[in-house]
């Protein structure tokens, strides 16, 4: 019994902590804007972390290994090299974004501006990074993003065409007077907002650090399994309130705040609140995850130790790195550049450098050596090729895409 | 290419370069950056491997290129001392050789640690709760 | 130990990316008329956002369904919104005499909106949150004239 009461946990813990600012803006923007038309982009990028996480959970639990430390082995120290300066820039700008979101959350509940708030949030990351139990502080975050789901309830009670919004889904079309180019940039934004890299690098070191076992895996895989897809299901949510209220009336999404709207329309100041709340919760677990894998994946490229199970002081340059990003991010932070911008830009690099984390990934995960009996099935492999090829085709369309729509304009 | 103590031949590019070093206690202590080699006297002619090279100075030279030499210029302007070359462990020092290194050394005594030492005495050990493992 | 030099050169780089990044939003100018209506449509669809938002966030408050900082927040966001793309469709030059005249028909449209969105927002930050709904009420008008011009800019 105990040991359902831990899996039901584990499950809850990865839904609520699977939106982060990327998802919150992304799913809204693009309901608001193609009302349910791009939700295949999102289902497939919940199929795609769901693989990938799978696959460098068991990589972490069968070899012992955190991915950078493979990604160096495998493809030598020049190439892990450029790819640890890509991943270093792209999970440096999420967490900009997160702290932003999570400064735009104590705004929206105070009236102060964000700008002022983003200090304090680099601060209480750092804080809880430092203090808080790895375990502690995944639960904590994770369940108190589950007040998403007042999200549901609100888009029940606006009473959407729902006939509308699934022929919609099924039948995804450009809307008139929208490019094809733009559409396929969003695309791309969806996929990266669901299939971020940091997400990989903090699972990863996480059961290398809480030394995993063959007998967690079942575990790790119903914490992915299932707890993933229904964490997409709050993106899905979050594009079907947009879908509903704020296309048919040609809004669009610039804020965080408008993410909230459709909710306090429909259920008033409790929803209002709910959602913040959320949109703290997951931002603020998001910037922690992100906070630690700027970390991460330095140590581990450097073979210096890292991790939250030791004393600080014996991971005196891994928490030396935390710092400097989460004060770097800060600095960047407070420059004022545009959060929902850069939460954009941060989803959209991420997305087209996927295949540099993914693909490391894939090949230990199907090399004997490494992983013993465990390597990948037929199934995941089919899957996991399949997407590698989707990935470098992103990771050639993206730039170009992103200067001919000019960021999505 | 062979080492000496254990006499072993191996793929020294495979099985022992970019490997993480784990010290006497267990604790990671960088990785191998590179290795010193020197010419065999047996009869086999396979070069010898006398140390093994962790640090920054190492991993420039490991890399070579413009990204090696932007790496050395990086780590000697950190360097406080005399530019003492690449942090060299002997390769006496190896107790063991799995997916890691493991070395018969406490971490502190390792060159390729001062790193570490100045990044906790400097920031780290000044931060409160530094000595605590978070509870 | 390599990394603070690194970090900090990363971080400047990724500063300078980013103040260039933020000036490709600048406004290339318009030769044409097409051009220009086109810009005009645009700036048309921006403000239709920030009206509309900002509707239902006066509709919100004045139902009690919203806090006073959430409010705030939210109708200053609007003001700010409409007030950027009016001051960047302003600074486009008209190319030609038909050009101009689109250009005084949206200012008109935007001066108004304008106004309807500052009275908001003071009000707003007052804590007069009943007075919203009324405040709002010439927003609809505003946001049909504005859907009719995007359609036909002229």
């Amino acid at each position: 019994m105990k040991k359902l009461g831990q899996i039901t946990l584990g499950i809850l813990t990865a839904m609520g902590g699977f939106v982060d600012i990327g998802d919150l803006v992304a799913n809204s923007e693009t309901g608001a804007r193609y009302g349910m038309s791009l939700m295949w982009a999102v289902l497939l990028g919940v199929i795609g972390i769901v693989v990938f996480a799978e696959m460098a959970g068991r990589v972490a639990t069968v070899s012992k290994r955190a991915v950078f430390d493979v990604v160096r082995e495998r493809m030598g120290a020049r190439m892990a090299l450029i790819n640890l300066f890509a991943s270093f820039f792209i999970n440096l700008l999420t967490l900009v974004a997160e702290l932003a979101g999570v400064a735009i959350a104590f705004q929206l509940a105070s009236d102060v501006n964000y700008l002022l708030w983003i200090p304090l949030a680099g601060f209480l990351v750092w804080f809880v990074i430092w203090r808080m139990k790895f375990e502690t502080m995944e639960r904590v975050f994770g369940l108190m993003g589950l007040v998403l789901i007042v999200g549901a309830v609100a888009l029940v009670k606006l009473h959407p065409d729902w006939m509308h919004l699934w022929h919609q889904a099924s039948h995804p079309s450009i809307p008139q007077g929208e490019g094809t180019p733009t559409y396929f940039y969003y695309a791309i934004a969806l996929l990266g907002a669901a299939m971020t890299p940091y997400e990989v690098f903090f699972f990863s070191s996480g059961a290398v650090e809480e030394k995993w076992t063959r007998s967690d895996l079942f575990v790790n895989r119903s914490n992915v399994y299932i707890g993933f897809p229904l964490g997409g299901f709050f993106s899905i949510m979050l594009m079907a309130l947009a879908a509903t209220v704020f296309f048919p009336r040609g809004i669009g999404v610039e804020h965080l705040g408008q993410v909230a709207l459709p909710t306090t329309l429909a259920l008033g100041k409790i929803g209002l609140a709910l959602m913040i709340l959320g949109f703290f919760a997951t931002t603020f677990g998001a910037a922690l995850e992100t906070g630690l894998s700027c970390g991460y994946t330095i140590a581990q490229y450097f073979g210096w130790q890292w991790g939250k199970l030791v004393k600080p002081r014996q991971a005196a340059r891994f928490h030396l790195v935390v710092i400097l990003s989460l004060v770097v991010a800060v600095l960047i932070g407070i420059t004022a550049v545009d959060p929902v911008q850069i939460t954009e830009y941060s989803i959209v690099l991420s997305a087209a450098a996927l295949p540099l984390t993914y693909f490391p990934i894939l090949v230990v995960a199907n090399d004997r050596q490494y992983m013993g009996d465990k390597t990948n099935s037929k199934l995941s492999n089919t899957i996991a090729s399949f997407f590698m090829v989707l990935l470098a085709i992103v990771a050639i369309a993206t730039i170009p895409l992103m200067i001919a729509t000019k960021a999505g304009q | 290419m062979s080492d000496a103590p254990a006499g072993r031949t191996m793929y020294a590019a495979l099985e022992l370069l970019d490997r993480q070093i784990v010290d006497a206690d267990g604790c990671m202590a960088g990785k191998v950056d590179d290795l010193e080699l020197e010419a065999s006297q047996d009869s086999d002619g396979l070069p010898v491997v006398v140390a093994i090279l962790s640090g920054p100075g190492a991993l420039a030279g490991h890399l070579g290129g413009r990204l090696g030499r932007w790496l050395a210029s990086v780590q000697r302007r950190l360097r406080e001392g005399p530019d003492t070359g690449p942090a060299r462990i002997a390769f006496g020092a190896v107790k063991r050789i799995e997916d890691h290194v493991e070395v018969a050394l406490p971490r502190e005594s390792l060159e390729s640690n001062r790193g570490e030492q100045w990044a906790r005495d400097v920031v780290v050990d000044k931060i409160p709760g530094a000595g605590h493992a978070p509870e | 130990m390599g990394t603070a030099p690194g970090v900090a050169r990363l971080a400047g780089l990724v500063v300078a990316c980013l103040l260039c990044a933020s000036c490709i939003k600048t406004i290339s100018p318009a030769r044409t008329t097409h051009t220009y209506l086109r810009k005009a449509a645009h700036t048309a669809e921006v403000v239709v956002s920030a009206v509309e938002t900002a509707r239902l966030v006066a509709k919100s408050a004045g139902d009690g369904k919203a806090f006073g900082p959430y409010t705030s927040v939210m109708l200053s966001e609007q003001e700010e919104q409409a007030g950027q793309a009016q001051d960047t469709f302003e600074s486009v030059q008209p190319p030609n005499a038909r050009s101009d005249k689109v250009r005084d028909h949206l200012g008109t449209l935007l001066n108004k909106v304008s106004d309807q969105l500052s009275a908001l927002r003071i009000a707003a930050r007052r804590g007069e949150l009943d007075k919203l709904s009324r405040l709002a009420r010439p927003l609809r008008e505003l946001s049909k004239k504005l859907n009719k011009f995007i359609e036909n800019p002229e």
